[in-house]
């Protein structure tokens, strides 16, 4: 099958007998490229090395005939038997190797083949398909066990992840981000301090927006104890690791990208036009019993009720373009290699304006290995600058205007502020109210690695993050009715995260009983600091010198913060490999933390994995000939939740606005030394299996995680003076669920090939036990063996067919509607997800399908509509949905009777409502996530034009949602929030 | 094989040093900075002990009292009593949409309204969690020196009984919070009304002993000895102790710091003769909250809240309060009158101080005191007092039905719009149901009280909610 050509090399330095040798060897493709960085290993000793740059490598094989087996993420699985000290050519056939890739797990790589815990992974391709800005956006529905939010369709918006469901009832779910091995200090909190059309509903300003996805070599989600153990007090969500492309020896290389994109609202509902809802308003006052007035209905009597505006059309309907262009130049020899690349990326709105968010990146990344191989530096730092030009108003409420709102603008184009007698709120003037926000993020990073010894390496890295955000908006007085005699009003906030992180490491490989042992033993020392200012200046009489703080006459408001948090920690791994067949691996941690108070400081965590690989048994192969791998693994360990805050051990007091020209000071919170760390406790078991040469690979895991002693931000009743203290209580918190994965590589031959990879996660998430929890204050929260987004609503029992009033049950028929008429209800939860992605190729066009789906329940359109005290009859535009409502005794309808007063039964049934499950619905969807088509130039046309390689491409993002949802979008969740974009693009992609 | 031992045990004994040395260099590095983890506390803020240690940071901690009642949200402490309760009672009309606002006029108030929620509950026991905090850090404090120590906690325990005094009144039973001890304050039942008003009385005559006759900083923003004498006053006429009400008052009266102001466009300003107690702006660009909300922004729009017919016409001819006080814009050819004690909306010159407790209230509250002591010429000059002063003629009342009917009206005209002092007056004469019957459609007698808020009943599972609602 292959030709092998063999040359003997003597090695100079070591003994001469037959327990040692070296044979050298060089790994290539069948045209002969070297292949860098497959993995060889000895059959007999279970050494492992890698391929240099040139395909070169030495390995040492205790005796002759010994088979080495040679691995590369990219190409299948090959075997080469030593019968001789002869070096050896290897030829590498190309294909998707899943099991033997490269997995980055913490402080060191691995396999999926070899790996004893539960790690997903999204690669580059799987990255590079998708027409995103954000790279956490890319992870949804492509790794078991992680749900991925877009908290809305705005450019730069957050991101929300979570892994293998809520651990805590009131700390944070948000993993631990690392990135090139130095945690992102900003974590992936909204970073805004200003609102804006970001904010709003949980959303901002999302931290990753500054890293571009081009930029990602691979994202690995860690998710049980054997890979988060030693992430210690920060592990307990999970961690996310974003490792990003280095430089590849070879001859220099330069990679541009260049596309262009166009974006749209996924999904939105119609809303009435005029005429509709002139006569929703009418029949609205005639079953009030109410005559309309001017001051009651102006929109009917005042207004000109044949004039249409479609709001969402005019607000929202821009079809935003987004140009994105990158470049990446990868170069550099054995011993030195080097990256350098680019991106730059403008993504307009669909609102009308103008505005547009930009970012730029760069970054440098070198790599050098000494001569004699010792010494080994690889340094990396990366740079972004990024600049969203928005606006300071709520673009979404332009939806609910009465869509005969008077022309925006009077005839010498000022904005109009009134209409027959009326005050009007201009959205329009919402466009001038700018809001600017520049955020710059550094991440750097050194390591430098000593090898004083063959297998023993000495090293350490240093890494230092910065995230800056500098914020500015403005209210000019042209954007505020004159009537008011309105002042301007500038508002300038800053954010600033830093730390820098020191990791000494002593990684130790050697032979032990015919076994491998790896030992690593590490220190962390951390420092992380977050400083934030905001000034509010107010009193400006002209729109002139808005911009200068120094014009402002009044200093309306002004605040500073700042927090630092310090921690440090020692930890270890020992994982023994015996002949690749039975695997364990013992991590442990010990985290000091400058969260906790004195005496709380420390805490231990650890955990245990073993992987048993069956397939390898002599007795496997013979019962199952067609099953290529097998793998059996479990894991238990500990690990921490620490996102409770800094300082809150402290009874701080800090300032509040000064009094008679003096510093006044107020408590900052509730005073509680005691508390210490909460701990999350993680089972899994999975089995992994491979047939067909791991043509066919499925893998089922089952994960059980347990948190408890759970560091609540314990709600209080406000008598005590505030509405929440930090404590430790008696409570657990379960996660439990199954994630199934399958990789299928059907099809691959020179022309044609054909992958198929799905995933589907069912997660349950439960309070397992809370003390005294009916005379806590958690009483009517959370209930016992329900889900933690389960709650206590009114149970709504849909319109009443004689009243046409939406009804609720009245448990005990008193009359009235409290605490006792609660019921438990469903949860928020999502019951399954996952995603299938479809990857096909015939000779030069590839296709990449990918479609998500989430089994839910969620808020429905009801929310939308009755949120903000509005009602389907008031002066507000209510979905075309509302006009199946209630009109005559008898009617059964969904929608209750039009109401404009909010003294109606109705309106009162519509505050109800909020307080009940008639604001949840199914809330599934599928979509089809991503669609990408690609055609790579030949290689005739390639060498006439003397590039490496060309590719044009069309990429469409959340192109189709299939959802029985009623409202927005089902993901989130509001009719008055931007939904997720929908993405067309297209580009160039050139490799010189 | 001699060699390969060689190597081999020099390889062997080579790597366990190394091996050793750099354990031995993480664990120095490690137990070196043991203290690494100790942070200093944050720059911008500081501990409780130290916040006690000293005159200056307690006095600021004190301060901090006042500069959070004056926050310009529309809150417990700075214009919501006024407003909600004018709008409930018959005193103010609401002219404008907003529903939570809306819901007070028209007596349809929800439990989860959070107007009463947050602005006046909730921000209620946030001052008063700040004044017992206050109160036991000055109590273990040794820096403090014993006469600003007494000074201190005379203006803190007078807060104290001014926030309770308040809360019973609007809500009836109340959690009687008096430390800052979180876990037995969460789980504190409602303690009947009349054991609230009697702590209101320990607290307000503890003041009386404890503070200064003179105020201690410039103006009248801190309480003095006659604003817990003012305070004892209204309690105690309140709970029918009409001796005592008499007495207080008459100790406030007769201090020859305070006078009625002639001039009765002054009465409201920084610092006047009549002011007993006030509080300071603390946000830019306002005076008080009151200003800012009854005063429309042109003299052509249409004020969001107006003064009831009723009350219009409840004033004399004459009256020079109604001119002083009351203000009229024609918005859309209607003409609307809006209270205009204070009459400054935004300014960035600080003119208006928010008055808590004033002279004037004093001589009503001696009046009413003195004629169910069956003291009618005593209770007559008390009354005249106020009415010379508003340009009118003495009272022709003669029986002690009649003089108490003077009272009733001439508390109705002087202390409108101003802190709910008719709303409060309205119940505890009894006359609610009779008088806001009529004026209100659809009243019942249990909106009296307003809801606690739903959210508290959820978090405190021994709160018991108010009947009706």
């Amino acid at each position: 099958m292959r030709k092998i050509l063999v040359l003997l090399l003597l090695c100079p330095y070591m003994s001469m007998g037959q327990q040692q040798q070296t044979i050298k060897g060089i790994v290539q493709t069948p045209n002969g490229t070297a292949v860098s960085g497959a993995a060889i290993s000895s059959a007999h000793t279970g050494n492992i090395v890698m391929s240099d740059h040139n395909g070169a490598f030495e390995i040492k094989i205790a005796r002759v005939p010994d088979t080495l087996t040679i691995r590369h993420v990219s190409y299948h699985t090959a075997t080469h038997v030593v019968v001789s000290n002869a070096a050896v050519q290897v030829v590498l056939h190309e294909g998707s190797n899943e099991l033997d890739g490269t997995m980055v797990i913490a402080y060191g790589t691995t396999t999926r083949r070899m790996n004893t815990g539960s790690v997903g992974k999204v690669s580059a391709k799987d990255i590079a398909v998708q027409a995103v800005g954000d790279p956490l956006q890319t992870l949804g529905g492509r790794v078991t066990g992680l749900t991925v939010t877009q908290s809305s369709g705005v450019p730069g918006a957050t991101v929300k992840l979570q892994i293998r469901g809520r651990n805590s009832i009131a700390q944070g779910s948000e993993p631990l981000f690392i990135v090139d091995g130095v945690p992102f200090a900003a974590g992936n909190e909204a970073i805004n301090r200003l609102t804006s059309v970001l904010t709003g509903e949980g959303a901002g300003l999302s931290p990753f927006s500054t890293i571009a996805p081009n930029d990602i070599e691979s994202i690995e989600v860690l998710k049980d104890a054997d890979a988060t153990a030693i992430y210690g007090s920060r592990g307990a969500n999970g961690v996310v690791l974003i490792t990003t492309k280095k430089g590849k020896a070879g001859k220099t290389t330069l990679q541009v990208q260049v596309s262009r994109a166009v974006n749209s609202i996924t999904r939105s509902m119609p809303m009435l036009n005029t005429q509709q809802y002139v006569a929703m308003r009418k029949e609205a006052f005639a079953n009030d019993g109410m005559a309309m007035t001017n001051s009651t209905a102006p929109d009917i009597l005042l207004w000109d009720t044949t004039r249409y505006t479609n709001m969402g059309e005019t607000f929202m309907g821009e079809n935003a373009v987004t140009t994105d262009a990158s470049f990446t130049l990868t170069g550099g020899s054995g011993n030195t290699q080097y990256i350098l690349g680019g991106n730059y990326r403008k993504e307009g709105t669909v609102f009308p304006g103008g505005m547009y968010v930009q970012r730029g990146t760069g970054n440098l990344g070198v790599q050098h290995r000494s001569a004699n191989g010792k010494l080994s530096i690889n340094a990396s730092t990366a740079y972004s600058y990024n600049a969203n030009n928005l606006t300071a108003g709520d673009m979404g409420f332009t939806l609910s205007l009465p869509p005969n709102f008077p022309a925006f603008y009077n005839d010498d184009g000022s904005i109009k502020w009134e209409e027959g007698g009326v005050a009007l709120n201009n959205p329009m003037s919402y466009l001038l109210r700018d809001y600017t926000a520049t955020t710059q993020q550094m991440n750097s990073r050194v390591l430098v690695s000593l090898r004083p010894l063959a297998g023993l390496v000495l090293s350490t890295s240093l890494g230092y993050n910065v995230l800056r955000v500098d914020e500015r908006s403005v209210t000019p007085i042209a954007s505020q009715n004159p009537a008011g005699n309105p002042l301007g009003t500038l508002d300038i906030a800053g954010n600033r995260y830093q730390g820098w992180i020191a990791e000494p490491q002593v990684h130790y490989t050697s032979k032990l009983y015919g076994g491998r042992l790896q030992l690593l033993a590490g220190a962390t020392l951390q420092d992380n600091m977050n400083e934030g200012l905001s000034i509010k200046a107010t009193g400006y009489t002209s729109d002139q010198l808005l911009y200068s703080l120094t014009a402002a006459p009044v200093v309306q408001s002004k605040s500073n913060s700042f927090s630092k948090y310090r921690y440090k920690a020692l930890f270890g791994r020992v994982n023994y490999s015996y002949r690749d067949k039975y695997i364990v691996n013992f991590s442990g941690r010990r985290d000091g933390s400058s969260r906790f108070g004195t005496g709380r400081q420390y805490s231990n965590f650890g955990a245990a994995g073993a992987a048993w690989l069956f397939s390898k048994e002599g007795f496997i192969k013979g019962l199952l000939p067609a099953l290529s791998y097998g793998k059996l693994r479990a894991s238990y360990g500990t690990s921490g939740n620490d996102q409770i805050g800094d300082y809150k051990y402290l009874d701080n007091w800090g300032a509040t606005m000064p009094y008679q020209g003096n510093t006044a000071l107020q408590p900052q919170n509730l005073f509680n030394a005691d508390y210490h760390w909460e701990v999350n406790r993680k089972l899994e078991a999975a089995i992994e299996t491979g047939f067909f040469n791991d043509r066919l690979l499925m893998s089922v895991a089952w994960y059980r995680n347990r948190s408890g002693n759970q560091l609540v931000q314990y709600l209080l009743p406000t008598q005590t003076g505030f509405n929440s203290i930090i404590r430790n209580h008696d409570a657990v918190v379960e996660n439990t669920g199954v994630e199934v994965e399958v990789h299928a590589d059907m099809i691959h031959s020179k022309k044609f090939e054909w992958r198929t990879d799905m995933n589907v996660t069912i997660p349950k998430n439960r309070l397992l036990s809370f003390k005294n929890l009916e005379q806590s204050s958690y009483a009517n929260a959370y209930i016992i063996g329900s889900s933690l987004t389960a709650t206590k609503r009114y149970r709504y029992e849909g319109v009443n067919p004689a009243t046409g009033v939406m009804q609720f049950e009245d448990v005990n028929k008193d009359g009235l509607y409290n605490v006792a008429d609660l019921q438990v209800t469903g949860d928020t939860d999502p019951d399954l997800y996952g995603g299938v992605s479809q990857y096909l190729r015939y000779k030069q066009v590839s296709l990449d399908v990918f479609i998500e789906f989430k089994k839910q329940r969620g808020r429905n359109y009801l929310y939308s509509l009755y949120s903000g005290n509005t009602v389907p009859g008031m002066r507000y535009n209510m979905p075309e949905i509302v006009l199946k409502r209630w009109q005559h005794p008898g009617d059964v309808t969904t929608i209750q009777r039009f109401t404009a007063s909010s003294a109606s039964a109705a309106a009162a049934a519509g505050s109800r409502l909020l307080a009940s499950d008639g604001i949840y619905g199914d809330a599934s969807y599928v979509r089809l996530k991503t669609v990408a088509i690609s055609w790579a130039m030949p290689a005739k046309l390639l060498e006439r034009m003397h590039v490496q390689q060309a590719m044009l491409f069309v990429r469409g993002q959340n192109l189709l949602t299939f959802t029985k949802y009623e409202g927005a979008d089902p993901e989130t969740q509001n009719l008055y929030v931007l939904p997720p974009m929908k993405t067309f693009a297209c580009g160039i992609s050139i490799t010189l | 094989m001699t060699k390969n031992i060689v190597t081999r045990s020099r390889y062997g004994s080579l790597c366990s040093m190394v091996a050793a040395l750099v354990i031995a260099f993480i664990a120095m590095l490690y137990t070196s900075c043991k203290k690494f983890v100790t942070v200093e506390p944050p720059i911008d803020k500081i501990t409780s002990t130290t916040v006690f240690s000293n005159n200056q940071t307690a006095t600021s901690a004190v301060l901090g009292v006042y500069s959070n009642m004056m926050m310009t949200d529309a809150n417990f402490f700075n214009g919501a009593i006024t407003i909600n309760t004018g709008l409930s009672g018959d005193e103010l009309v609401y002219n404008s949409t907003v529903d939570e606002v809306k819901s007070f006029y028209t007596n349809s108030l929800s439990a989860s309204n959070s107007m009463i929620g947050d602005l006046m509950w909730s921000r209620a026991y946030s001052i008063l969690y700040q004044t017992n905090a206050c109160i036991e850090g000055l109590e273990q404090s040794a820096g403090v020196t014993d006469s600003v120590r007494k000074q201190l906690t005379g203006e803190m325990k007078l807060v104290r009984g001014f926030i309770h005094f308040y809360l019973a009144n609007v809500f009836g039973d109340v959690p009687l919070v008096l430390t800052t001890n979180y876990a037995e304050n969460s789980v504190m039942p409602r303690t009947a009304k009349q054991a609230v008003l009697q702590q209101v009385v320990k607290d307000a005559e503890a003041a009386k002993v404890l503070l200064s006759d003179k105020y201690p900083s410039a103006g009248r923003v801190r309480p003095v000895k006659a604003a817990a004498s003012a305070l004892l006053a209204r309690v105690y006429l309140y709970m029918q102790e009409w001796s005592k009400a008499e007495a207080a008052a008459t100790a406030v009266i007769n201090n020859s710091m305070y006078g009625l102001v002639a001039n009765t466009d002054n009465v409201f300003v920084a610092d006047n003769g009549e002011a007993i107690w006030q509080l300071m702006p603390v946000v830019a660009g306002f005076n008080t909250i009151e200003g800012n909300r009854f005063v429309p922004g042109t003299a052509t729009a249409r004020p969001q809240y107006s003064l009831s017919t009723a009350l219009l016409n409840a004033f004399e001819a004459g009256d020079k309060r109604k001119t002083s006080w009351t203000k009229v814009n024609v918005s859309a050819g209607i003409p609307y009158t809006f209270p205009n004690k204070y009459k400054v909306r935004s300014s960035t010159t600080v003119t208006e101080h928010y008055t808590l407790l004033r002279l004037a209230e004093q001589y009503l509250i001696r009046a009413e005191a003195r004629v169910e002591q069956n003291d009618i010429a005593g209770a007559k000059t008390d009354i005249d007092v106020i009415r010379m002063r508003a340009g009118l003629a003495a009272t022709t009342a003669i029986t002690k039905a009649a003089v108490l009917t003077a009272i009733e009206k001439e508390r109705r005209i002087e202390l409108f719009a101003e802190w709910g002092h008719r709303w409060f007056d309205l119940k505890r004469w009894n006359s609610a149901d009779a008088v806001l019957g009529v004026a209100k459609p659809g009243w019942k007698s249990y909106m009296q009280l307003y809801p606690i808020p739903h959210s508290q009943l959820l978090t405190n599972p021994f709160l018991t909610q108010n009947p009706g609602y």
